[in-house]
Order: structure tokens, then sequence, then C-alpha cells
């Protein structure tokens, strides 16, 4: 079975990826789904995907807003590569990989014959590939034939600027929809190595499901195509003298072939081949198009023109993402080395003050330095945990627990440390907190790096205070926990970036991972954290997540 | 060392305030730390320092630098990125420096501070 997965392309986290396998996976808001929707119009439990055979089925499970495959409502569909799935306002792309064991496109591809400039006996129609597009809809043609090319031009450019589809996928559904789209058996694409004029057969199409014999495409129209540029149509290949009758694309039975070119903005990239095997007299007893027509060449020239610019754009696009990537991987390597150091620079600070209280016997500077150790090593463990915290491998652990419970429990754990530099730390539970499902350690995690912060803003201001806060709202059924300071305040400007990775104002005291790892756990559980500030006066952290009794709701409610 | 002197930490980790207040208090100076906000809000004068170490790592604190708030202290700057500094008063080290260069620093800058006083 293919490997398959769900990318977020939009809403909450996009590039967040959940392969799917064997067993039905739930998609919805609800923390019990395998796959969470952070998205208040998606139901708690909106839809499900289940492997049937060979394929994995969509089913909508009776959800408010309904769920969509490429824009058209279901019930329930078999999912093909590419397809986009909406759920709210959140858009999943499906992905699969070729199962293994099944042959590539350069495995069901043969090309045969040798280039023979001078015998071109069966091609009957040449058109340029620049003179293409236009003539589609010049061509003199039924109404009806028109509608269907312009339908099939208008899907192909949907596919082309598609996001985020590996282009060899990409490929194949062009080329499927124009083997449909011209009334074609089989398809291919083939693209041509610039400097070595090597052509490798990219994707495969045929109204077969004979996936093990290999597609015999003719050398000779391919070479021509890409020499001269210009789309062709051979018909009655049976007698072109080109093709040697032993060689078994005659043997294939070809009657008719169109190929183009796929010419990019600067490069010839490759050729579309298409062809068509069913006997003539076959074809007109089923009432099917006895051949391919002008005006299917020319939108086949539209086609590989393109799939030309897919292409290249794709090029483009993997160019620019690898360099981005590169550029990420340099500034988490940076920030982190940084504040490695900065840990370093403390333990040194504490094994320096050992060493001075061991040669002079002073045991008072040993526990100075041995305190300083202690921070240094406790600096480590939350920003490994930090660390893991933001990988996308940790999944919450949900358990059944009273948020005053886990919120008490930061609270004790900072009050040493607010004791020893002068900041008043309070905390105001909420006596009517219910119970509720939510990952503990997680939400503490969030909880610590905001009350952190909290100090960090007010150490050494006067009456300095840190108020900790929690409540429970019972019609839009959420918890929540507020942090507030008197602390300088936030800026505006700096408003907006705060949540991001690798923000920090806190200079050589911050790892910039602090609120990006809280938000990621409140989102979590479906909820937010805001902020409100004003400089000089303190800020104002929010967490607010929803409550989880029970699922009783299954399916049917969304909130706003 | 003479029992006036003051050295100011501003920013930084607290592991560098709390190192120099082990190491040079016993030996009669005072070691305070402050926070460049909290020093901005209450007009606090670390030009009184004779020797004030500044943590560059913060991009804020280029502003003390250019304040006049300051005034002659003599300075120690601590950052990753090395600064050349031609200043006979100014120190630099990079990050991670070992303690006992910093220790040194301090002790000499405050004995300028005794020799030359402002």
């Amino acid at each position: 079975m293919a490997r398959a997965s769900l990318l977020v392309v939009q809403g909450v986290e996009p590039g967040a990826r959940f392969e799917l396998g064997d067993r039905q996976v739930q998609l919805g808001r609800s923390m019990h789904n395998e796959i969470r929707i952070l998205d208040t119009e998606a139901s708690r439990t909106h839809a499900s995907i289940q492997r049937v055979r060979d394929q994995y089925v969509l089913t909508d499970r009776n959800s408010s807003n309904g769920t969509y495959v490429n824009g058209q409502l279901i019930r329930s569909k078999p999912l093909s590569n590419g397809d986009q799935i909406q759920i709210g306002r959140t858009m999943l792309l499906f992905s699969e990989e070729a199962a293994a064991g099944l042959p590539t496109a350069a495995e069901r591809v043969r090309l045969v014959g040798q280039h023979d400039p001078s015998n071109r006996s069966s091609i009957i129609s040449q058109v340029p590939s620049d003179a293409a597009a236009q003539s589609v809809i010049n061509l003199p043609q039924t109404a009806g034939q028109l509608q269907v090319n312009l339908q099939a031009l208008y899907r192909i450019a949907e596919e082309t600027v598609r996001p985020s589809v590996p282009i060899d996928q990409l490929l194949q559904r062009i080329l499927d929809l124009t083997v449909e789209a011209v009334g074609a058996e089989r398809g291919c694409v083939l693209a041509v190595d610039g400097q070595t004029r090597e052509i490798r057969p990219l994707a495969v199409s045929t109204l077969s499901s004979d996936t093990r014999t290999k597609m015999p495409v003719s050398r000779s129209i391919v070479d021509f195509v890409l020499n001269s540029c210009q789309g062709v149509q051979t018909t009655d290949a049976q007698h072109d003298r080109r093709f040697d009758t032993a060689q078994s694309i005659v043997q294939a039975g070809i009657r008719e072939a169109m190929c183009v070119p796929m010419q990019g903005r600067h490069d010839l990239l490759g050729a579309i081949y298409v062809d068509i095997t069913t006997p003539l007299e076959q074809t007109l007893a089923g009432g099917a198009a006895p051949q391919f027509r002008d005006d299917q060449l020319r939108l086949l020239l539209a086609i590989g023109r393109q799939a030309a610019l897919a292409i290249e754009n794709n090029r483009y696009q993997e160019a620019f993402v690898k360099a981005e990537r590169l550029a990420a991987m340099g500034q988490t390597i940076a920030t982190l080395s940084h504040h490695i150091k900065n840990i370093l620079q403390g333990v040194r600070g504490g094994s320096y003050l050992i060493d001075l209280g061991l040669k002079d016997h002073s045991d008072e500077l040993v526990r100075k330095g041995w305190n300083i150790v202690e921070k240094n090593q406790g600096k480590i463990y939350h920003l490994v945990m930090d660390m893991l915290t933001f990988s996308k491998e940790r999944k919450p652990a949900l358990q059944r627990g009273n948020l005053n419970t886990t919120v008490q429990e930061v609270f004790e754990l900072m009050q040493a440390r607010c004791l020893e530099c002068h900041v008043d730390i309070r905390f105001q539970p909420d006596g009517q907190m219910p119970d509720s499902t939510f990952d503990p350690e997680g939400i503490h995690r969030a909880v610590l790096n905001i009350v952190t912060n909290a100090i960090d803003a007010v150490e050494g201001a006067d009456h300095a205070t840190v108020i900790i806060e929690t409540g429970s709202d019972p019609v839009q059924e959420t918890l929540w926990v507020t942090v507030s300071d008197n602390g300088p305040g936030i800026a505006d400007d700096q408003l907006p970036r705060i949540f991001n990775i690798f923000e920090s104002t806190k200079g050589a005291r911050g790892t910039g991972l602090g609120l990006a790892v809280s938000q990621k756990i409140v989102r979590e559980h479906g909820g937010d954290i805001t902020v409100t500030s004003k400089l000089g006066e303190g800020s104002r952290f929010t967490l607010t997540f929803a409550r989880i009794d029970d699922d009783q709701h299954l399916g049917t409610r969304t909130i706003g | 060392m003479t029992t006036s002197c003051h050295v100011l930490v501003i920013d930084g980790s607290s592991d560098t305030a709390d190192v120099l207040q082990a190491v040079l208090e016993p030996r009669g100076a005072i070691v305070q730390r402050t926070r460049r906000q909290v020093f901005a809000q209450t007009n606090s004068r670390p030009a009184d320092a004779d020797v004030v170490v500044l943590d560059m790592d913060d991009p804020a604190n280029a502003a003390v630098l250019g304040s006049e708030a300051l005034g002659h202290a003599r300075q120690i700057r601590i950052g990753s990125d090395r600064v050349m500094v031609a200043d006979s008063q100014t120190r630099f080290l990079q990050k991670p420096f070992q303690y006992p260069e910093l220790v040194q620093a301090v002790e000499e800058l405050l004995a300028d501070s005794a020799r030359n006083p402002r």
C-alpha cells in the first residue's frame, strides 16, 4: 500500500503533516481526534478517513459546515493524489506516494526507432508551439468542441497553480486530464535533459488497468517535435514507413498519435505524447470520435506550454524553499548556540566559585557556585523541554484533571525564585473551576513560560508584582489562565512578533522559544493566547482553551 | 581595594552579578545589578558606579552606551560579537569568557579609578 499523508496548506498550522495508515482516523476540532483541526468552523468530529482496499475514503461525519474535496461538497469520496480537502477554513492536501513494487514511469515507457528527418510520411499536421494557445480559440470548431477544450484548459490551469504538489504528481494529474480531454488511450510526459538530450519519462497514463506492459513511444516523432519545436499529429502509424514492422510500436497497433513540445520560458523541457491503439472500425462502432482533430492538437500544444511553465515554476519554488530552509536552519543553529553559550557562561561562573571555595576552604563560596551550576542545569532542562515541545513528534497526553492544580504547581515552583529576586507573586484560583480533560504537563509548561517571562519583566522594579488568575466560561465552555505583571510593558510594534519562534525581547536571558511553545500547546488544546500591554504599566497574557467534558455533541457543534 | 568601590552590572544573566558579588564583596566592593529598563525608569545613575559591566547582547543597550547616563564610568562590555575598543578605560570580553578574566578586568579598572578619580 502506498504511503499517504495530509498536509495542512491553509489554517492554523500550515506545514503540519499527518501520516495516514491502515487504521481509520478521525478529523475534527476535538482533542480525541487523531487529526486535530484547529479551526473554530470545524465540528468536534468532522470527518473520517478509512482505507478501503487500495484507496483512502473520506467521509463526512454529519459536520455542521460540511466537508469539501476540490471545492465540491461531499458525503463520502475516495481520495486521489493531490485532492484538496476543506474543513472549515482549513485546507488539507492529500498526497499518496507510489506503492512500492509498482513500475515507475521510466519503466513503463519504451522509446523505439531512430530519428530520420527525411521521412515524415504519416505526419498529417504540424503546428508551431508559439501558435498554440490563441489558435485553440480561433480555430474553426463547433461551440461544443470549443467549450470542451476551454474546460480542459481551465482544469489543467487549475492543476498547474495548485500549491504544494510534487512535480511528478502534478504532471501525472495533467496527463490524466489530457488523455481524457483529447480522447486518447495512452499518454506519457517525457523530459529532455538540456545537456545530454537524454529523454526520461516522468509520467504515464493509460485507460488500461495493465501497468506492466511497456508503452511504446516513437523516438522519431519525439525527436522531430523536440528539434522542430512543433506539435505533430500522425495517423495510420501501422503504415508509417519509419517504423520497422518488427518493432513493437507497430505490433502494439498504434493507430494515431499526437506529440507536442513542452516549451518553457527559456528552455525546451520535454514533450507530451498521446496515442490511440483501438482499430478505427471498433472506435466507430462504439460511437466515439474517429480520430484526433486539429483543434485537439492545438489544445495539446497549449497543455504542453502549461506543463512546461508548471515544471519551471516548481523548479523556482524548490530553489526558493531550499534557500529558505537553509536560512531557517542557520538561524536555528545560531540562536540555540547563542543560548547554550550563555548557559555555558553561567556554568563557568559556578565552577569558578566552587574552585575558589575549595582552594580557600570556603563552604559559602562552594554553595554559591553550586547554586549557579544548578540554576543553569535547570535552564538546559527547560531549553531541551521547549525544543521537544516545539518538535512535531510531541502529542498532548490527555487526562482528567483540574486546571487550578496545574497552575498551583507552577505558582509553588516559582515562589522561591520570586523571593530571591523580590517579586511579589500571587495566585487567585477560581473556586468553581470545573474538572476538564487536558494535558497537565503541557499546560504546566505553557503557564510556566508565561510566568517566567512576567518575573523577568518585573525583576528589579519597585513593587514588582505578578498575579496569576484562573477561571472558566460556562457559556463558551472554555477555561482560562491570566498572568499579569507591572513590568515595563511591550511596545506596540513588538506585540505582533512576540509569538514568533526565536523572537525575544530579553536579550541574553531569552531563547525566543518560550512564548512560541506556550502558544503551540494552547493551540493543541483548541485555544489561543492573547496579550494586552501598555508601556510603563505592564502586560497581561490570557491563555484560553476549550473545556472538554465529553464528546456528547459529536459533529454537531461549532463555536465562533 | 577601597571600601567605596562600586560595580554596577546592567542586564545579562544574573550569574555575572552573582559571581562578582561572591568574589568582590568580601574584598570591600559593592556589586549591584540593574536592568536597563529599570535604570531608564528610575533615572538611577550608573555614572555613580566606578565600573559598569554591560551585556552587549541586548541590542537596546546600544542606547545606554550612547547616553550620558554612563558618564565617565569605566566600562566592561560583554558580548558575543567582538568589538574594538580604543579607550583605556573600557574593556571588552567575548562570550564565553573565563571569570578570572572578568574579575581581573574589574579589579584593574577599580584600581585605575582609585588612582585617577573623576
